[in-house]
């Protein structure tokens, strides 16, 4: 039995190693889409829900700090949390729509409601879709920055590739001496702009900016600050790691740019 | 083996990990709750118990992120093939060897998951081991360090007996 056993195994790793080759053509994207369309409600269910207990866990600390007034400080506490997140939920929309008016492009907000599991890559799941105007490759930004591109659109739902992601590129410049370089992710909440001029004076703390190569991302875009630079192994050119302005690890709403 | 509650476990960690592991990254570095729940059933259930629940996890993974297609799936369930040949040979039911073993096949999840991609359609731009450096080894300690707290929460639920033998 336990020979048996193994070989199924052995049968279905091959048939896994099939699978995956096939599976990496056009049929992947559409199982993917599709999948990720129809638990999307439920991912929104469940990130609301999960809202919620996050906005109510200081009360946990509250309860066990004051046995006496237990009861009360409870719904009193909790009361004031629920008032705290829909005030700080509100002033994020306001200065979300404000944001919105000051850029110069369309551009449609939505909301996060799913993270990459996966530790190689780096994408969020958002809760609008071809049904809302969202298309493939369209630029992604928040209020702080650069976010990413749609890589995949749903009917009602959306994976943006984040800029962390090893599997994007971006064309940039130095905000201060307008040298060009290409961003790629480097995992770990941070980039890396290859290809600087080895004749760049390129210093921690100068500003990055999108170049507006290509037909993705508009010119002009904050995307983060240097955190180091240095030389690449062949040293031809000097590289710079960036950490960007917006914290992808709390990205909760995001505008998706209309070309 | 309780399969029902393997993929209630499965389910519940997989949701763990989709809604929760950026909140809970240290430095970009996330726990990978799957590699834990797959070396745990390796150590306990032998090597195809491990392996479908490898392949289940992945797959799970592979939907919701943004990299090549089935890459987490047979890289996951390579790591259980091997969690599974080898926990014959380790002493599982020590403490310090549970997260040591985590953290080993976690590493070698992270490495599989490089090759497969390179070998696919996507090509990393960013190296090994600067790779290695930046995201699989902080992100395998951190994993370890999860599964100090997590082993025996598996071990409890599922009501094993450490020192019989299941495999």
């Amino acid at each position: 039995v336990r020979n048996q056993k193994k070989r199924i195994a052995q049968a279905l790793a091959v048939l896994s190693i099939i699978i995956l080759i096939i599976l990496t053509s056009s049929a992947a994207r559409i199982i993917r889409i599709n999948i990720t369309d129809t638990t999307s409600p439920a991912l929104k269910a469940a990130h609301s829900f999960l809202g919620l207990l996050d906005g109510m866990a200081p009360f946990a600390a509250l309860r066990t700090e004051n046995n006496i007034l237990r009861d009360r400080l409870d719904l009193l506490t909790r009361m004031a949390e629920e008032t705290q997140a829909v005030r700080d939920e509100n002033d994020r929309l306001k200065a979300l729509l404000n944001f919105k008016k000051t850029i110069p492009y369309a551009s449609i907000a939505a909301q996060v409601i799913g993270r990459d599991p996966s530790n190689w890559s780096d994408s969020v799941i958002i809760d609008k879709g071809t049904a809302n105007g969202i298309k493939q490759d369209m630029a992604v930004i928040s209020v702080r920055g650069l976010v990413g591109r749609i890589v995949e659109a749903g009917n009602c739902s959306s994976k943006i590739l984040l800029i962390t992601d090893p599997n994007l590129k971006v064309g940039v410049m130095i905000r201060r001496n307008r040298q060009g370089g290409v961003m790629v992710g480097r995992g770990a909440g941070r980039c890396k702009v290859v290809y600087i001029s080895l004749d760049s004076d390129a210093r921690p703390g100068d500003k990055i900016i999108t170049a507006g190569f290509g037909s993705v991302f508009p010119k002009g875009i904050l995307v983060g600050d240097i955190e180091k630079t240095g030389r690449d192994q062949a040293r031809l050119y000097k590289y710079a790691i960036v950490k960007p302005s917006q914290d992808l690890s709390k990205l909760e709403e995001v505008l998706c740019i209309v070309k | 083996m309780n399969r029902p509650l393997l993929y209630a476990m499965l389910i519940l960690f997989f949701f763990l990990q989709l809604l929760f592991s950026d909140f809970a990254s240290i430095a970009g570095a996330k726990p990978d709750l799957g590699v834990i729940l797959v070396v745990f059933v390796a150590f306990f259930f032998g090597a195809p118990n491990a392996f479908e629940a490898a392949l289940v996890f992945g797959l799970l993974k592979d939907i919701y992120a943004s990299g090549v297609f089935g890459s987490n799936a047979v890289s996951l369930a390579l790591t259980a093939l091997a969690a599974g040949a080898l926990s014959s040979k380790l002493s599982r039911e020590s403490r310090l060897m549970q997260p040591l073993a985590v953290f080993v096949f976690s590493l070698l999840y992270f490495a599989l998951l490089y090759a497969v991609s390179a070998a696919a359609s996507m090509p990393p731009r960013i190296s090994l081991d600067e790779y290695m450096s930046a995201v699989f080894i902080p992100s395998s300690f951190y994993t370890a360090a999860v599964s100090l707290v997590l082993f025996p929460f598996l071990i409890g639920k599922f009501g094993v007996d450490e020192e019989k033998e299941y495999l």
